[in-house]
């Protein structure tokens, strides 16, 4: 009985209050937009909601509205949270598995982004009717399009292969020099005391003031691109393996040497672990800078690489390319950092669990 | 038989913010093979200098310590040493902690793994092996701290408050099983301890020693039959004597150490 009263009020809200108010602030009778015909579908999880948690229902119900009359997109938004808050009610209930249930919310959360995008841009009518022109925002499938376009002609591989390979050279050759460099230096102290401010400087250095130059030494190939990676992820990597280096405890360093070690065991079986959260996370926030970089890189000159694909199809309007390149872009820095935590996981399964690693300065470009 | 270890006319300075500082002036001390010295001593009277010097982590102003009739010259590694805190390795399970100074003297994994299993077990620890320090309490990792160095066989082991950071109980427990380690391996011991009764409860001599500057104030003979029994042994006669006679120079020196704070913080 009071499951149906609620349901009756929640459709009733839902429908009847964003066309009374509109029509009221409008002063004229007018098509309702999309996203009120979408808010009148009796949703299968509002009535729950609403009994659940009246204050959230009727605010996001309210904001939902409140949007839409403002403008297709913020209702939109609204809407796509809703839904999120609706499909969160229901599957909470059917799926127990919690790691199963946050995949769904995740899941749904991207769905709902996607489809109120996608739909947004649908042209029903006049297009002044939405507030999303795809000339400017692109929409899902228009990027798939493109996406499939370049698979077929072959681009899509060649432009995400040359970054790939700019960033995983750049990335590996810097942490590299890093790390080597970390551990003479942390040796030899007086060599890094003179050197510090120098080092400090360079880094200082933007690396887009860099890239005019490094393109005239390199060239427009791959390899001024791979050495604006290095310059990033060299100090990065550098500067958390010195400090690491320097920051483990001598007693421990000691207590081997009594207990037997030579010195170049004690180098590896004792510093290089005890240092080793700090490298790790050097090596971590390197690993976005590498793609920096590399971006950096061909959008100053290049051929090829998805840096010069995204600055190419801006210059000609193409929105949905340029989507599809950043897309692109971020798949490639989920798996790089997919695998350095894997390698965090792996190499420091000794943490106890929820200890995160002594962060340091990031911000160098 | 002569002394395994010898120290003569030990002294050790440090600068400390430009002031010289006295750790320890002129310190002889013989100890002899198999036996159980403890030091017990007023805070900052340099016991963890003494220490420090005779493993060679420390080089000594002045003095010469001799080991079986030979100089020592930086880290000799026939002296084991037990620090404080548990310096165990963060990175390895409990098993490759206790087996670490062997893999050091490159003993191949089957070897020093039965070695380590079985000492793991002796204190009572089997079924931990795979555990890394920070899944275990302090009184495990201290046990693990101990049987790291027994596992490598020094001659000579050294202990600086071993037992200190733990809780009455555990310490108890510790001691007992010290003393039954130590009489089937039967090694010399060096044991620092602030505290008295555990001194006593362990050793076959007590030193005493002054406050700052560090120097010997009394040594004295414990003559309580072994085996022992730590948990009663409080209630022998032997012991109260000997522990009424070592607290009247103890309580002196750590008073006098009290008073050259306060001089020295307000001068």
């Amino acid at each position: 009985m009071v499951d149906m009263i609620d349901k009756e009020a929640s459709e009733d809200k839902g429908s009847s209050e964003p066309e009374q108010s509109a029509q009221e602030a409008t002063g004229r009778v007018r098509l309702p937009k999309l996203g009120e015909i979408l808010l009148t579908i009796p949703l299968p999880g509002v009535p729950q909601l609403w009994r659940g948690d009246y204050l959230i229902g009727a605010l996001l119900l309210g904001l939902t509205a409140a949007g839409y009359m403002m403008c297709s997109v913020t209702g939109m938004f609204f809407h796509a949270i809703a839904f999120v808050d609706v499909s969160i009610t229901h599957t909470g209930r059917i799926i127990k598995n919690s790691r199963l249930r946050m995949f769904a919310y995740r899941a749904s959360f991207a769905i709902g982004f996607l489809a109120m995008w996608e739909l947004s841009a649908w042209e029903l009518g006049p297009k002044q009717w939405l507030c999303v022109d795809p000339f400017w925002f692109g929409s899902p499938l228009r990027v798939m399009d493109y996406m499939v376009e370049i698979t077929l002609s072959g681009s899509l591989f060649v432009d995400t292969w040359t970054t790939m390979y700019e960033a995983f050279l750049g990335y590996v050759l810097g942490a590299a020099l890093g790390i080597a460099l970390g551990f003479i230096l942390a040796r030899l102290e007086t060599l890094a005391e003179i050197l510090d401010p120098f080092i400090v400087a360079v880094n200082g250095i933007p690396r887009v003031a860099m890239a005019p130059i490094l393109i005239i030494w390199f060239g427009i190939g791959v390899e001024s691109k791979i050495v604006l990676a290095v310059s990033l992820v060299l100090f990065l990597t550098f500067m958390n393996t010195y400090s690491g280096l320097r920051g483990v405890d001598p007693n421990l360093k000691n207590l081997a040497q009594v207990m037997g070690a030579n010195e170049m065991q004690v180098l590896w079986k004792v510093t290089l672990p005890a240092a080793m959260p700090w490298i790790l996370t050097g090596l971590k926030i390197g690993v976005p800078f590498a793609i920096i970089g590399a971006i950096l890189g061909e959008f100053m000159a290049a051929s090829k690489g998805l840096g010069f694909m995204i600055q190419h199809t801006s210059n000609l309007f193409n929105i949905a390319g340029s989507f599809a390149g950043l897309i692109l872009l971020m798949f490639i820095v989920l798996i790089a950092n997919a695998a350095v935590n894997w390698l965090e996981r792996y190499l420091l399964r000794w943490r106890p669990k929820q200890q995160a690693a002594g962060e340091s300065a990031t911000d160098v470009y | 038989m002569p002394p395994i270890l010898s120290i003569k006319n030990l002294q050790k300075e440090f600068f400390s913010r430009g002031n010289r500082v006295l750790a320890v002036e002129d310190l002889s001390l013989d100890i002899e093979e198999g036996e159980f010295l403890t030091i017990v001593g007023p805070s900052g009277c340099g016991k963890s200098t003494l220490l420090n010097c005779i493993i060679g982590l420390v080089h000594p102003t002045s003095g010469v310590i001799t080991y079986k009739d030979r100089k020592l010259h930086g880290i000799n590694t026939d002296i084991g040493y037990v620090p404080q805190s548990d310096y165990l390795y963060q990175w390895r399970t409990l098993i490759n902690n206790v087996a670490f100074p062997l893999e050091m003297r490159g003993v191949d994994q089957k070897t020093r793994h039965d070695k380590a299993r079985e000492l793991i077990q002796r204190v009572g620890l089997a079924g931990f092996e795979d555990h890394y320090p920070h899944e275990l309490s302090g009184g495990m990792r201290q046990r693990a701290n101990i049987i790291r160095t027994l596992i490598y066989d020094p001659e000579v082991i050294l202990m600086d408050e071993p037992f200190g950071p733990l809780d009455a109980q555990t310490r108890i427990i510790l001691q007992d099983q010290l003393l039954k380690l130590w009489r089937e391996a039967r090694k010399t011991v060096i044991f620092i301890t602030h505290d008295l009764v555990e001194a006593i409860a362990l050793a076959d001599r007590v030193v005493v020693m002054t406050s700052r500057p560090g120097n010997l104030r009394s040594v004295a003979e414990v003559d309580i039959p072994r085996p022992r029994d730590v948990f009663t042994i409080h209630s022998q006669e032997a012991f109260r004597k000997t522990y009424d006679q070592l607290w009247q120079e103890l309580r002196e020196e750590v008073q006098r150490s009290e008073d050259w704070m306060k001089n020295g913080s307000a001068g």
